[in-house]
């Protein structure tokens, strides 16, 4: 499977390999080892997938100069095996070590098929067409599984079962408790009659009936009540400690109510994301810029629609996301008097977000994302680092961005390929925090 | 010389080993049949370069092709159509210096015997009888045609690497009458990478007392060719255009290819002067336009979806 792309790719390339087992494990070996590479440093997934994506990718280019680097390390003589450097060669050792990575980073897959989108339709690769279809369907399919699930709106919502097992019964503990007899018996008889030990009853019974029976009633209530106060006093029950079991309870309520909460905030998030999508494209209202897109410039539009809309989404969202934005940007008014509405050239374009003020926003957040153009790699990295504001001549925008400085694009291509861009750095700069704009 | 093992290594063809080696004693492979080579001082002043100058076969196309594929013309029709002739002429324009313009200057062949091997017969050459057409290109045992090279470069100081392949008529014609055929190997091999195909009408073929049987033949062919280029480039290019071709026949073989993709470029070349019209004004036309040739982008089409949330659906086929 691995060298699955590696070989259609030069098959393509009429380049014959068949038959030639040691010098395919070499390019093999350096799939993998920049496939490493890549996972160790997501975030040059763009440049590798520009680089690949191009044959007229220059040979001097950072990225190809990096991977011949590893493919040297495999083939110390392979610059005497082509005529000129292998750029062909090392276009499918790139791609393959793409998938390779994306197919266990979902933050490359991202990046890579964003970027791949942006990147065939400027070069020269329709025969290249079938592998490209196949290596992007595989990582988009996987890519869109992903942001299914972050976008999923459930007819219902499933909460587990409440997690808790009731405690073992108590037994309180009883010890009967008897009466204690022989003082009763003492004060029993005291109470009969005179001839009681301590404090008897001073009253015979057949003198003085009336009498006696007054002071033996009052001194039997006494001993009889004493004996049952201190048998009830004896059946005092222990006192049961029930704190335990009762804060494992509340424990287990308040965990299932988050539970509860969060698959109901997860099945109303993408619910809430997809009202804010329609809110967004009805509204045509930046809240960045506080001001309707309906009455700013058409590119400038474009380009803010890109970069609220990456705002407003998450990394992993579907591919339908840029169609979405495509005819939001498709909804904005033409003026017919304007003969470039239709289209204009990406290097006039990319100039003017260089140096407008309007577009100082986008370069704040591309320069967060991206470094300094070093060779071929995304707009952000000349938008976001206008060091010179001069403009770039038309070989040098070629070989940096992979684009014609002659060809030109409609405002929803060029909306939507911004907002690939920023959703490509986004993906490979997880540690960047996003800029908060007022 | 000793062969080497390696199946795919050409060195003891005088050029250098496939793996790059440029000293042969340094490489395994070689050294597993000569011994000696490793004590032996080779002599500084020679040195072996990696490609003959012959036209190149399967393997050898790698070494042009590592850098990127070049852009690959595919010349089909049927044998002594004047497929040769063709090359040859664009060979012989070409050193005179008719074939370029500032947009695409002529830079380098690694292929200049094969040029010559071809256009030898059309040169003229004191002494010697007069230029006559190429001889007929036999059906040779490789599988696949030889391949003739030119690089041009672009005024954006790009290199444009051009690829015309040789081959001989017969295998188109097995080609057409049988897709599979093992005889047509090298047609396949050509309809899968031609970047631009030239379809081959030879014109005194089309006029001649077997008409018929060539026309059945270019119709079947035709359908062949425009099935197999799947959009790519594809022109009609009549040879022997001196040839008067009665308009019905014309008509017709415009019908075999226009039917099946419409728009496609008509070109007439031949090697006399017809009329007003001088010979290399045909050849030149029709270089320029394979000069033009620009593979276009790919705009993939949105991953398919199963279900029926719109959210996932929108915006895909």
């Amino acid at each position: 499977m691995s060298s699955e792309y590696l070989m259609r790719f030069l098959e393509i390339g009429a380049i014959d390999l068949k038959g030639d087992d040691t010098k395919l494990e070499k390019l093999r070996a350096t799939a993998k080892g920049l496939s490493t590479v890549l996972k160790k440093a997501p975030a040059k997934t763009v440049c590798f997938t520009m680089a690949a994506a191009d044959p007229g990718i220059a040979s001097d280019d950072p990225t190809i100069q990096a991977a011949m680097t590893v493919l040297r390390m495999q083939w110390e003589t392979v610059s005497n095996a082509y005529a000129r450097p292998p750029v062909a060669i090392l276009r499918a050792i790139l791609l393959d070590a793409i998938v390779l990575a994306a197919r266990s980073d979902d933050a490359i897959s991202v990046a890579f098929v964003n970027t791949a989108r942006n990147a065939l339709a400027q070069a020269e690769t329709s025969d290249e067409e079938a592998v490209w279809r196949e290596a992007v369907g595989e990582i988009e399919a996987k890519v869109d599984a992903r942001a299914e699930e972050e976008w999923a709106t459930p007819e219902m919502i499933e909460v587990e079962a409440l997690q808790y097992s009731p405690p073992a019964a108590v037994t309180a503990s009883f010890k009967p408790t008897k009466v204690e007899r022989s003082s009763l018996n003492t004060q029993m008889h005291a109470a009969a009659g005179p001839w009681g030990g301590t404090n008897p009853n001073q009253y015979q019974p057949n003198h003085n009936p009336q009498q006696w029976s007054a002071e033996f009633a009052s001194k039997m209530s006494v001993a009889v009540a004493q004996a049952i106060d201190s048998a009830v006093e004896g059946l005092a029950p222990t006192p049961i400690d029930l704190s335990k079991p009762l804060t494992a309870l509340a424990n287990a309520v308040a965990l299932h109510v988050d539970n509860v909460l969060a698959s109901f905030s997860t099945a109303t998030a993408g619910l809430q994301r997809r009202t804010n999508l329609l809110w967004w494209k009805e509204a045509l209202y930046s809240t960045s810029a506080q001001e309707s897109y309906l009455d700013l410039p058409l590119y400038e539009a474009a380009s803010l629609m890109a970069l609220d809309l990456h705002e407003q989404v998450p990394t992993y969202s579907p591919a339908s996301v840029s169609s979405f934005l495509k005819e939001a940007i498709r909804c904005l008014p033409v003026d017919p008097a304007d003969a470039n509405s239709d289209k204009r050239e990406v290097a006039v374009l990319v100039q003017e977000s260089r140096t407008t003020a309007f577009m100082q926003p986008f370069r704040n957040l591309a320069a967060q994302y991206v470094q300094a153009a070093e060779g071929r790699g995304p707009l952000l990295s000349v938008i976001g680092h206008p060091q010179n504001p001069g403009t770039i001549d038309a070989g040098q925008f070629r070989a940096l961005v992979g684009i014609d400085a002659t060809a030109r694009m409609t405002p929803a291509e060029w909306g939507t390929y911004l907002f690939r861009e920023l959703q490509s750095a986004r993906a490979t700069n997880a540690g960047v925090k996003r800029s908060k704009r007022k | 010389m000793d062969r080497c093992p390696h199946p795919k290594c050409s060195a003891d063809d005088n050029i250098t080993c496939w793996q790059g080696h440029i000293k042969l004693a340094y490489c395994p492979e070689w050294r597993k049949v000569v011994q000696t080579s490793t004590t032996a001082q080779p002599n500084p002043d020679e040195l072996a370069v990696p490609w003959s100058g012959s036209a190149l076969g399967e393997s050898d196309l790698n070494f042009i092709s590592g850098k990127g594929k070049p852009v690959t013309v595919g010349i089909v029709g049927p044998e002594s159509s004047g497929k040769t002739t063709v090359l040859a002429a664009f060979y012989l324009l070409l050193g005179r210096g008719n074939l370029t313009s500032e947009d695409s200057l002529f830079s380098n062949s690694y292929t200049l015997a094969g040029w010559e091997a071809v256009a030898n017969n059309l040169r003229w050459k004191p002494g010697q009888q007069a230029p006559h057409f190429p001889p007929h290109t036999t059906s040779r045992a490789a599988r696949a045609p030889g391949m003739l090279h030119l690089a041009f470069r672009r005024q954006d100081g790009g290199l444009r690497d051009l690829l015309f392949a040789d081959a001989p008529g017969e295998w188109f014609q097995k080609w057409s009458i049988n897709q599979q055929s093992s005889e047509a190997e090298g047609a396949r091999w050509i309809a899968k990478h031609a970047d631009v195909t030239l379809l081959i009408a030879d014109r005194q073929a089309l006029a001649g007392p077997a008409k018929g049987t060539a026309r059945n033949e270019f119709q079947l062919l035709a359908q062949r060719a425009v099935a197999g280029s799947q959009g790519r480039r594809l022109a009609l290019v009549w040879t022997k255009g001196d040839v008067e071709v009665a308009p019905a026949m014309e008509a017709q073989i415009r019908k075999a290819v226009g039917s099946a993709a419409p728009d496609v470029p008509e070109f007439t070349v031949s090697v006399f002067k017809r009329g007003q019209v001088e010979a290399a004004e045909g050849f030149q036309k029709l270089f320029s336009w394979i000069l033009e040739t620009r593979r276009p982008g790919v705009q993939l089409p949105t991953s398919e979806v199963a279900g029926h949330d719109l959210l996932f659906r929108y915006g895909r086929r």
